[in-house]
């Protein structure tokens, strides 16, 4: 029997890990399957009521399509109020000494666990990321870094971990590789189940022999292509001192999938770089943040809640959600606004790209898994006040609908009523205006793209010799592809993992393939 | 925190949360003020401010299907400032409610003119056509030169051939009526084999002087006979027929009703403002039909619709010899009359705008494929709907 001790009294619960409804019976299954139902349930009614609605009550349905294109042009221009603070911010904190600003603050005692996974990933994917490590102004002996492998990976897996140890052995305090074994009973292949392996090896192998304290350790999982910018550390350590509860806090640096930039196309581009916008909108909310990609926790709130779940696919959100339930509720998510950079989603051909990047954000919305965890937790943890349940139902739930719906009510379902409605609405101004009107919105929304082309190249890394200045132009000029890839890397991955939530179908983990190129 | 922590680092807060929901309410302000307004425009209703002070009107549209890609809009006289949704198509709004003239104009080409009612929230519906004033054709010649060129052997001049028309296809004339140096065109011979499939069947005419000679003589004429009255007197597309009987021409739509044509109906009103809008015979078409509605006396319920089901085309008081739909058209008639090629609006609201295709007599009237081919004596050529461009 393993021992729970260490875990808080919520964490102690059979189903606190809970990671789809076959892993419970009776009544609570039935009641997780209704909640995994729910999400897809919402999303095709909402959809499907939008098309029915159309033939039966075009009327109500040209009120309403005007009525959220208006509704989208001001949700566009919030986030962008939003992003553009966090650009600001984000370009004040990189240009900050974070070096001096530690300096005088007591931090010497803390130690850093850098958990980097990987599985195949090329060796220079994997050089480039602990050169960026050596690269840090941190003091290189209070850095554990763990490469940690997986056995399933075979042969590749362990000469990589043997030339990097020869390599980078040396540079950092411990530099520890692990193992992850395969075919582990109650474990889904991926990230999760890797990583927590890996906590559980550094705790046993070097925070328990060199008597490092839990609560005095910084865990940074990273995924494989995260380039470090030198102050992350530093920057880390600051937001950890001064943070009320420390202990009771997740760290999100803003992930900027840029290191690739200039080989990239351009839709690769525009999709990796909405997904970072995403991410600084949501640091400058915070209470709706959850841990998203690489992040940063304390050894020992992990440890209280048995690291990373093992059999679920969205393992970086899940942590947090953990972490918040068996807390009461008293946790939360402290954005760094500081970057930290990764690999835009590409592949050697357009199609593999267009494929590849389709299948990283049906892993990424089948995030939805979350939903249904925090719906029946939120339902027995009752020590979480019932306000900031209700809240973050709706948040979330608002998040996931809005994800899947809203592209295709705008761009495809706001023509609907003038091709499915009556004889009678055909010959209305009102049915002639509705095109036009929805359209001027649109382009008014479109604006708010400048601002995101705007920002984008100032993201970009330097252009390197072999590309034209012309690049820059279609840089700036590939947000005009928003629409559609809102629609196809958005919506549709949206709604097939909210689609296979609903029918049992659950999602494995798939490996985003990273290439140089 | 650490206590010695407490200085001013200088560093960019957080956005302030009380900023961010002033941001939220002052957005929220807005939709709730603005969704009404744009749904309030959408709808037809506008602020009019030069109405001796200030008042909220009801306005109505106009959507018109211009054919010509040159053609320019004209509302009570006014061009509409170009607005087209489409290519071939123009949306006219905020028109004040009453009746409206159209006019679509292009250079060389005949105008199209109607007058239109416009009603408030509605969008009133009408298809321009412009043919060109001179009547334009394309020669379709026996034999064909070395160099590939048109001849026509045994003519003195070209003006024999196609006077008052134009046509951008070169041809030659010879008076020789030999023909050895010259080799047959293929596309004679196949529309010469489509004049006789035609004639095989029957014209309008051919019936004419069949029943003459059956009633004077009790025996039908050496003309081969039709195969029978319908097949040769009905042309359908799409849910439409078109018929003749007693000489007169009838559009008659025979579909489902909540996708009968627009010009088909009207408004809902009462029969004298229909009479006073669109005319008399509009008028009375509506009453039949709602005469002959076995339920409700609304003849299209679903609708808010008064929809009729058949529409008389405007011969101009000329005997026709043969009709069919325009190709690629249910709302414009080709009529074979006796004075030449027309071609007519089914639409009779106000009157059916009618403009010639071919000004002068021809034998034979054939369509096939899209494209209408006329025969005058031994002449053969393609009409055309639009000027070629060289």
């Amino acid at each position: 029997m393993e021992d729970s001790s260490h875990l808080l009294p919520y964490a102690r619960r059979s189903d606190f890990h809970v990671g789809r409804a076959t892993e419970l019976t009776g009544k609570w299954y039935l009641l997780y399957r209704f909640f995994e139902i729910l999400p897809g349930l919402a999303s095709w009614s909402t959809l499907i009521g939008v098309v029915l609605m159309s033939i039966y009550f075009p009327f109500i349905a040209a009120y309403f399509i005007i009525a959220f294109a208006l509704f989208w042009v001001l949700k566009t221009g919030f986030l962008s109020y939003h992003l553009r603070y966090n650009w600001k911010r984000l370009q004040h904190h990189t240009k900050l000494d974070w070096e001096a600003l530690v300096a005088e603050m007591p931090y010497q005692h803390l130690h850093q666990v850098i958990i980097l996974p990987f599985y195949t990933e090329p060796q220079s994917v994997i050089e480039a990321t602990l050169a960026s490590l050596g690269n840090t102004k941190y003091d290189k002996s209070k850095l554990i870094v763990v490469l940690a492998s997986e056995e399933r990976a075979g042969e590749y897996a362990q000469t990589v971990c043997a030339e990097m140890t020869a390599k980078w052995g040396g540079v950092f305090g411990t530099f520890l590789t692990t193992t992850h074994p395969m075919n582990v009973p109650g474990e889904m292949a991926g990230k999760g189940s890797n990583a927590a392996y890996a906590a559980e090896e550094v705790r046993t192998k070097v925070l328990d022999p060199q008597g490092i304290k839990y609560a005095e350790t910084l865990v940074s999982i990273f995924d494989i292509d995260t380039v470090l910018y030198p102050d992350y550390f530093n920057c880390l350590v600051w937001h950890f001192i001064r943070a009320e509860n420390p202990l009771k806090s997740s760290f999100q640096p803003v992930p900027i999938f840029n290191n690739n930039m200039w080989e990239a196309p351009a839709l690769a581009r525009v999709v990796a770089m909405s997904s970072t916008f995403w991410e600084m909108v949501q640091q400058e909310r915070p209470e709706r943040m959850a841990t998203f990609s690489s992040h940063s926790v304390s050894f020992q709130a992990l440890y209280e809640v048995g690291y990373w779940q093992k059999n679920m696919v969205s393992e970086d959100s899940r942590i947090y959600w953990n972490l918040m339930i068996a807390n009461d509720g008293k946790y939360d998510v402290i954005p760094l606004s500081y970057p930290v950079s990764m690999d835009a989603n590409a592949a050697p051909t357009l199609w593999r790209t267009i494929v590849q990047i389709y299948k990283q954000h049906r892993r990424w919305t089948y995030g939805v898994e979350n939903f249904c965890y925090i719906l029946y937790h939120f339902g027995i943890n009752k020590k979480i006040p019932r306000g900031v349940r209700a809240k973050i139902i709706l948040q979330q739930a608002e998040g996931y609908w809005s994800l899947v719906t809203n592209p295709i009510m705008l761009f495809i379902l706001g023509w609907a009523p003038i091709f499915l409605g009556s004889a009678e609405f055909h010959e209305t101004v009102l049915s002639y205006n509705l095109p036009i009107v929805v359209r001027d919105l649109l382009i008014l929304a479109m604006f708010g793209l400048v601002i995101s082309s705007i920002i984008s190249l100032s993201l970009i890394p330097p252009r390197p010799a072999h590309a034209s200045r012309l690049r820059y132009i279609v840089m700036a000029l590939q947000w005009f592809l928003v629409p559609a890839t809102m629609i196809v890397f958005s919506a549709i991955p949206g709604l097939d993992s909210q689609t296979r939530l609903m029918f049992g179908r659950y999602m494995g983990f798939w490996v985003t393939p990273k290439v140089k190129l | 925190m650490h206590p010695m922590l407490k200085s001013n680092i200088p560093t960019v807060q957080p956005l302030p949360r009380a900023r961010r929901r002033f941001v939220f309410l002052t957005m929220l302000l807005f939709f709730v003020c603005a969704v009404p307004i744009f749904v309030f425009y959408a709808t037809g209703y506008r602020y009019n401010f030069n109405a001796g002070g200030s008042s909220i009107t009801t306005t109505g549209g106009l959507y018109i299907t211009v054919g010509s890609e040159d053609g320019e809009v004209y509302l009570n006289e006014s061009p509409v400032r170009d607005m087209r949704i489409f290519r071939s198509a123009i949306y006219i709004q905020n028109i004040i409610p009453g009746m409206q003239r159209v006019h679509v104009q292009a250079p060389q080409l005949h105008t199209w003119v109607k007058d239109l009612p416009v009603y408030p929230y509605i969008v009133t519906e009408a298809e321009s056509f412009n043919l060109p004033v001179v009547p334009q054709v394309r020669p379709i010649a026996q034999f064909i030169n070395a160099s590939g060129t048109l001849v026509y052997p045994g003519t003195a001049t070209s003006s024999d051939l196609f006077s008052g028309v134009s046509t951008t296809v070169p041809f030659i004339t010879a008076t020789s009526t030999g023909t050895s140096t010259y080799t047959r065109n293929p596309e004679y011979d196949f529309v010469v084999a489509l004049f006789a499939t035609t004639t095989a069947t029957t014209t309008l005419l051919n019936r004419v002087v069949d029943e003459v000679t059956t009633v004077l003589t009790g025996a039908t004429s050496d003309t081969p006979a039709a195969t029978s009255t319908a097949a040769t007197t009905t042309k359908t597309s799409d849910d439409l027929v078109l018929s003749e009987l007693d000489g007169e021409i009838t559009v008659t739509y025979t579909g489902q009703k909540n996708n009968t044509p627009y010009y088909f109906c009207v408004p809902k009103a009462t029969l004298a403002s229909t009479s006073a809008l669109y005319g008399n015979h509009v008028m009375m078409g509506v009453a039949q039909a709602i005469a002959s509605e076995p339920v409700s006396p609304a003849p299209d319920v679903v609708t808010e619709r008064m929809c009729r089901t058949s529409i008389k085309i405007d011969r101009q008081w000329k005997t026709v010899l043969d009709f069919d739909f325009f190709p690629s058209s249910t709302d414009l008639i080709v009529l074979h009359r006796e004075d030449g090629i027309s071609v007519v609006e089914v639409d009779d609201r106000s009157w059916q705008n009618t403009q010639m295709l071919y000004t002068k007599p021809v034998d034979e009237l054939v369509i096939s494929n899209g494209r209408l081919y006329a025969k005058v004596g031994t002449t053969i050529f393609e009409l055309l709907s639009v000027i070629p461009t060289e």
